[in-house]
């Protein structure tokens, strides 16, 4: 419950950098999706149960404040959380360029999840041309802000963590 | 049973969460852009705190905002008094069309079809994602701001509200790619309806007439009753005519810098028809 409590209000700090950092840079079609990475981390990191259930109301909060179709963004994260979830079991997690390509990969998926949503409920919507734009630089943006974004995450997960000694012994990544 | 469900806990929770999501996304479907109660009360409780947090780093954007423009200043001053000049001999044309203009008005006793503006707001927030083409402001239900009124400037219309809270309301641009506003061509009256793209430009469907030229200027129909008559939406920028001389695409700059819009007028809504369809 801690932990909950701990990440859902890093996710609320993260929302509110996220939305100043567009403020900052309006004409930026794509800019860093803080929020996103934190999901993808949650997911990678095993996290059962608080993980998808994170991952569904940074979704849903984001859906609630910038988006169109309500829901769409909750179903996606937490699709995204998923999918994480499975490739942490794969490989080894500390490695940043595991971080940055497990983002960036993770970037591609969410936006095409989206796009085939938005498609598939609407035909003369015609965001393909708009996927395949900003998909590169919103991957690259991602991905480049994942080690930053990944090592405070580890940072704090650590502090917050009751069994500190344990996880430095070896099961670094089990929450 | 119990060990299957066990074994598989977080693919169930993830299975009943996404199945939620896509429940939220059907009936957000049937009552157009309606968050609910629980998304009303995420605007509600985020927006003030935003607000705070985000004052001091506007306050920053603003002033490199201004240094980068002291930057050029130079180039921009002789450009700009080369075509104050051009200008002002225009001007006197533009005075003198105008006055003749309100003659005619007061005779024919011509209504003005804009209404007057329910609330003034600033923009406080701008959509994250680039699917979604959403603004923030900082006028609510308590400001007689209400879902489906028109977001305009002086320029021309920026989009309607979708969600409203008392101080807060969430504005869909005309570029997102769920919006579309019916409209008139300002130079034929030919009867055309605005597409957004999810792009930094519109495009031009359904035209009644196939008499549109780049420049020409677009504007809002008055039909449906979202936007008032006479507003306007952007100029046509491009026509791909392809191997016929029908205009098969159409695309519309928006008049309004949608990236850097700051302060907008609401307009009061009147019975949402065809309008605005989703």
């Amino acid at each position: 419950m801690k932990k909950f409590l701990v990440f859902f209000l890093l996710g609320l700090l993260l929302l509110i950098a996220q939305a100043i950092w567009r403020m900052l840079f309006p004409g930026w079609r794509t800019s860093p999706e803080f929020l996103f990475i934190l999901v993808v981390y949650s997911g990678v990191n095993r996290n059962p149960f608080i993980g998808p259930i994170l991952a569904f109301c940074f979704g849903f909060m984001t859906d609630s404040l910038w988006g169109v179709q309500p829901g769409l963004t909750a179903a996606t994260y937490t699709i995204v959380y998923f999918l994480s979830r499975l490739s942490g079991r794969r490989f080894y997690i500390r490695s940043y360029v595991y971080q940055v390509l497990i983002v960036a990969l993770m970037t591609f998926l969410a936006k095409a999840l989206v796009w085939f949503i938005l498609s598939t409920l609407d035909s003369t919507a015609d965001l393909g041309a708009v996927f395949w734009t900003t998909v590169w630089r919103q991957m690259l943006w991602n991905g480049l802000f994942a080690i930053p974004v990944v090592s405070q995450l580890e940072r704090m997960e650590q502090r917050v963590s009751e069994d500190y000694a344990e996880r430095f012994m070896g099961s670094f990544g089990e929450w | 049973m119990f060990h299957f469900l066990s074994q598989h806990r977080v693919l169930l929770l993830v299975l009943v969460l996404v199945l939620l999501g896509l429940h939220l996304l059907s009936s957000g479907l049937k009552h157009q852009t309606d968050v609910g109660v629980f998304g009303k009360a995420v605007l509600y409780i985020y927006s003030p705190i935003y607000q705070v947090l985000s004052w001091p780093f506007q306050k920053i954007a603003w002033l490199v905002s201004k240094y980068i423009y002291l930057v050029d200043v130079r180039d921009t001053n002789t450009r700009l008094r080369s075509q104050n000049q051009q200008l002002k001999g225009q001007l006197a044309r533009f005075e003198e069309l105008e006055a003749e203009n309100q003659r005619l008005s007061a005779l024919l006793k011509l209504k003005n079809s804009a209404d007057p503006p329910v609330a003034y707001a600033r923009v406080v927030g701008r959509s994250l994602t680039p699917e979604f083409r959403t603004l923030i402001i900082d006028a609510g239900t308590a400001d007689g701001v209400g879902p489906g009124m028109a977001v305009v400037t002086a320029e021309g219309l920026v989009g309607f509200v979708a969600v409203a809270v008392p101080h807060a309301a969430k504005v869909v641009l005309i570029t997102d790619a769920s919006a579309r506003v019916d409209a008139i061509i300002q130079r034929t009256r030919g009867q055309t309806m605005v597409f957004g793209r999810g792009k930094s430009q519109c495009t031009l469907e359904y035209l009644t007439d196939a008499d549109v030229v780049n420049g020409d200027r677009i504007i809002t129909s008055g039909i449906g009753g979202v936007f008032p008559k006479g507003i306007t939406v952007g100029v046509v920028s491009s026509i791909n005519r392809g191997q016929t001389s029908a205009p098969q695409g159409i695309w519309l700059l928006p008049v309004v810098d949608l990236d850097a819009v700051e302060e907008v007028a609401i307009l009061a809504a009147k019975p949402v028809g065809e309008g605005l369809t989703r």
